[in-house]
């Protein structure tokens, strides 16, 4: 990884020098899935935006076994890939939004669904990471695909640690009844003491029953960065180049997505708007 | 052409051109969008045939000195924006390639009137065009669905594109911008063949399909002051990260997202950087 020198090959870079290739990403999302309105949101609860209708690819498709989506997979943001041996780097995004709440910019690196809200023994994950495979950094979230029961569980998932370390297990986390149990809902799983990322989930687990098998699913997710809307019908620029963190790199074949934390219950319509430049 | 450094940057706004735009208070649905095209000052016609879109098309801003004249790239460097209403209102910044009008909000069956949409003349391959259905007089207050029928960007035809209400009170202004999501897969629209609505909406009215290519985002300008502090902003330092290339012959227009029903006095400067 070689990052930019300076100020002025940023510059240079974004408008097109020494092979910057810049990428100006517009994608506008509607809170509909397929023919049918958006479930909505719960105030203070993570929403995936996967599935919603996107004038980028469509719309998102409910995983039936492990696989590592990348920017080819419809759902994501689906942005090009860097050419000739060069790294593509975020300089900014921003957004307008029909609802007051954060979005969550991820590289969705790996996903499964077709698990039971009813199973009560250890339901299997697997797959393997194609990108930060050392892990660290890497989350493990539930996302419902299809609405699981009325009563109130807890999860947890038993992971592979950023150290290699095989049987590690996640904080639990509640699942199940209100705000825990709806179609596109995602949930964070907390990890083990002194953990700082995830290699591969081989498994999560339910306290009990939550009453209805439903569909749910697991995501390993690399954040990248927030954007904080504060009111309906606004949004917000968040520019990396003069603001922390600095540059995030964007790996290759990387399957960037949003997930939005709402402050009421009406389900988002976004422009979703992103600079790249390649070096 | 790039800009070779931060100096060429600077040198580069200060040869460039400055584009002041006034758009008057236009109603709105709230955290809707709505287009600015028959907005005054400077308003847009309604079209009725196909028609390719250009800056020398009544109601495109950027106007004097026009693009066309222009004889060198221009980056889009700095923009300021004020709102003058008691609401919080973003605005887009978009190419409008072409449009159409003419279909009816009680048809029931596929339309086809002033369709197909005419060739694009710019960013002609259809990656990253948008597709929008935008309202030229008042439609009913039933709330439908309505797919089109489009030609995707790798000039595959019989493409059909995902849902989107039209109708009922948040559907169905004069001015309501209805982007359209596309068929699995799809990242981009050469052209509109036909819209099928699922029924009537009660109230003929007129819409159109209008083809566009976002450039910028200007988010969030603040309730009833003039911001130009808050959001003066710069694509290159401080913005969303992308500045991009203004065509000579671009038809460039505002839509708005308030959080009322009305989207306020706008009035503000686009700054181009000549490179």
């Amino acid at each position: 990884m070689t990052a930019f020198a300076d100020l002025s090959e940023v510059i240079n870079r974004m408008t097109g020098g020494n092979s910057g290739n810049p990428e100006n990403l517009f994608v506008w999302i509607d809170n509909r899935i397929d023919s049918a309105a958006a479930n909505a949101t719960v105030a203070g609860r993570m929403s995936s935006l996967w599935q919603y209708n996107s004038s980028m690819g469509g719309s998102g498709v409910v995983p039936t076994s492990a696989i590592a989506p990348d920017n080819t997979t419809r759902g994501g943001l689906m942005q090009a890939n860097p050419s000739g041996g060069r790294e593509k780097w975020l300089l900014g995004n921003g957004m307008t939004c029909s609802a007051a709440g954060a979005v969550l910019l991820y590289d969705r690196l790996l996903h499964n669904g077709g698990l039971s809200g009813t199973v009560t023994t250890a339901q299997t994950v697997g797959g393997t990471l194609t990108r930060n495979t050392g892990g660290i950094g890497n989350q493990i979230w539930i996302e419902i695909y299809a609405l699981i029961g009325a009563t109130s569980r807890t999860i947890t998932a038993s992971y592979t640690n950023q150290d290699g370390v095989p049987g590690r297990t996640t904080k639990p986390a509640l699942i199940g009844a209100t705000g825990y149990r709806e179609a596109q809902r995602l949930i964070m799983l907390p990890l083990q003491d002194g953990d700082i990322g995830v290699q591969a989930v081989d498994s999560v687990t339910l306290s009990a029953s939550t009453g209805t098998a439903g569909n749910f699913g697991v995501v390993i997710a690399k954040p990248i960065g927030l954007g904080l809307i504060p009111g309906a019908g606004t949004g917000y620029w968040r520019d990396y180049l003069t603001g922390l963190p600095g540059l995030p790199k964007i790996d290759t074949n990387a399957c960037l997505a949003l997930a939005f934390m709402a402050n009421s219950t009406a389900a988002p319509q976004i422009m979703f708007a992103a600079g790249f430049a390649e070096r | 052409m790039a800009l070779a450094d931060y100096q060429a940057l600077k040198d580069a706004i200060e040869k460039g051109k400055q584009y002041l735009f006034t758009k008057n208070s236009q109603t709105a649905t709230s955290t809707k969008l709505t287009s600015l095209w028959l907005t005054t000052p400077d308003a847009g016609a309604i079209p009725s045939t196909p028609a390719a879109c250009n800056a020398d098309t009544v109601g495109a801003l950027f106007s004097e000195p026009k693009l066309t004249s222009l004889t060198k790239s221009y980056y889009l460097a700095q923009a300021e924006a004020g709102c003058f209403t008691t609401s919080n209102s973003s605005l887009w910044l978009i190419d409008r390639l072409c449009h159409q009008g003419g279909l009816s909000g009680t048809a029931t069956a596929t339309q086809t009137t002033n369709l197909p949409t005419a060739s694009l003349t710019r960013y002609t391959d259809g990656v990253g065009v948008m597709a929008a259905i935008e309202i030229y007089a008042a439609l009913g207050t039933l709330a439908q669905t309505a797919t089109v029928s489009y030609t995707n960007q790798a000039g595959v035809a019989g493409r059909t594109s995902k849902p989107v209400v039209i109708g009922a009170t948040s559907d169905n202004a004069l001015g309501r911008f209805i982007p359209i999501p596309l068929q699995d897969d799809d990242i981009g629209v050469r052209s509109v063949e036909s819209v099928t609505p699922s029924s009537s909406t009660a109230t003929a009215g007129n819409y159109g399909i209008t083809l566009f290519k976002p450039l910028m985002l200007l988010p969030n300008l603040s309730i009833g002051i003039h911001a130009i502090q808050q959001r003066c902003m710069n694509p290159f330092l401080g913005g969303f990260g992308g500045s991009p290339v203004i065509e000579d012959a671009a038809c460039l227009q505002l839509l708005a997202v308030a959080n009322t029903s009305s989207v306020g006095i706008v009035h503000g400067a686009f700054h181009l950087a000549e490179a």
